[in-house]
């Protein structure tokens, strides 16, 4: 569809819109008459959305109970406080297991008795975790943020 | 507080009192926001009070359950607290904690286990206002209305997220198109545009319905 079409469709479609919001200009309230005027299916789709707005004018959201206000600031305090916590204990959790295994792996591959298909297979295990690791982290860092499909439900 | 230089209740034309109570709370968001800049919890706490039944309705537009809009809204909150280096006191507050809102319900939605969870356990968050007189005389016509507000408060809940949001905030936040421009950043024309998607495919629904 070129430019032009478009914008002779969105016109009067946002006349429309502003109609029903109590938006519109003296001007443009009758630019949208003469639409309606001249065309009966846009004039019907008019009606329907009246309807629609008649409709969507009855109904409010849902009051909460009161007493979620009380607490509400200090609900907000304890999530601040704790993702700190949470933060603080992921970090040291990595840099400690980091350091455990590298120890570990390290007495393994020392262990002079050990044959050495299981060393190969503890270097394996060591390097592919560290594989999996970076992999998941470049995924939910970078891919996942930059991906053009991922609004597109299935 | 700022006093006009007659203090509250000089001059009869003038509202003084709603003057001085205007001016007082938009430089106090400013003043608050200077204050949350340098880490005072306190000051984030009146910034909290003051937005915080605005941040929960808005999260209920977006997610529909009101333990998820409580919590979704307070997580909200506390991630502006936690990047309170990158707020602008000179932009309106609210406009920046509804950005990590909506980001934040927008990435709630597209798990899709927490929406099958939404889905599961949703109580109505739409609800009929008071029935006018004319539908308390006629209850025939007062279920169908009923019916018909049921229809498009599930059609509502299927919106598209861009959509579904544009209608809560006129219709439900009762945000002028150049408020709901400002806060999301982007042109009149495409609010205009999405709400005319948004009630086009409720207009089908009711169509069907009828």
């Amino acid at each position: 569809m070129s430019r032009p079409d478009r914008e002779n469709l969105e016109r009067p479609r946002q006349l429309m819109m502003a109609a029903l919001d109590g938006e519109i200009s003296g001007e443009d309230r009758g630019v949208l008459d003469g639409l309606l005027a001249a065309d009966a299916a846009l004039k019907r789709e008019f009606e329907q959305l009246q309807r629609v707005k008649e409709v969507t004018s009855t109904m409010a959201l849902t009051e909460p109970p009161d007493e979620i206000w009380d607490d509400y600031w200090t609900s907000v305090y304890n999530k601040f406080e704790r993702g700190i916590g949470w933060f603080l204990v992921s970090i040291a959790a990595v840099v400690l297991v980091a350091f455990g295994l590298w120890h570990a792996t390290g007495a393994l591959l020392a262990e002079t008795d050990m044959p050495g298909f299981v060393k190969i297979a503890i270097f394996a295990l060591f390097l592919g975790g560290l594989l999996l690791l970076a992999s998941v982290a470049r995924e939910k860092l970078f891919t996942r943020r930059h991906d053009p499909y991922k609004g597109v439900k299935r | 507080m700022n006093l006009p230089p007659d203090g509250p209740g000089a001059g009869a034309e003038v509202p003084a009192v709603e003057m001085v109570l205007a001016q007082d709370l938009a430089t106090s968001d400013r003043d608050l926001a200077v204050r949350v800049r340098g880490g005072d919890a306190e000051a984030f706490g009146d910034l909290v009070e003051r937005y915080k039944r605005r941040a929960y309705y808005a999260a209920l537009g977006l997610v529909g359950s009101h333990e998820d809009a409580l919590d979704l809204s307070q997580e909200a909150f506390a991630r502006a607290f936690r990047a309170r280096r990158t707020l602008d006191p000179e932009r309106p507050f609210y406009a920046w904690l509804y950005q990590i809102i909506r980001r934040l319900c927008f990435n709630f939605h597209r798990d899709r286990r927490t929406r099958r969870r939404y889905m599961e356990q949703a109580r109505p968050w739409l609800v009929a206002q008071a029935s006018g007189k004319a539908e308390r005389s006629n209850p025939l016509k007062s279920v169908v209305r009923e019916e018909m507000r049921e229809r498009v408060r599930e059609a509502i809940e299927k919106l598209p997220e861009f959509e579904r949001e544009m209608l809560v905030l006129r219709e439900w936040e009762g945000l002028k198109y150049r408020e709901i421009a400002d806060l999301l950043g982007i042109p009149i024309g495409t609010v205009m545009s999405r709400l005319y998607s948004a009630r086009r495919r409720l207009a089908e629904v009711m169509e069907e319905q009828s």
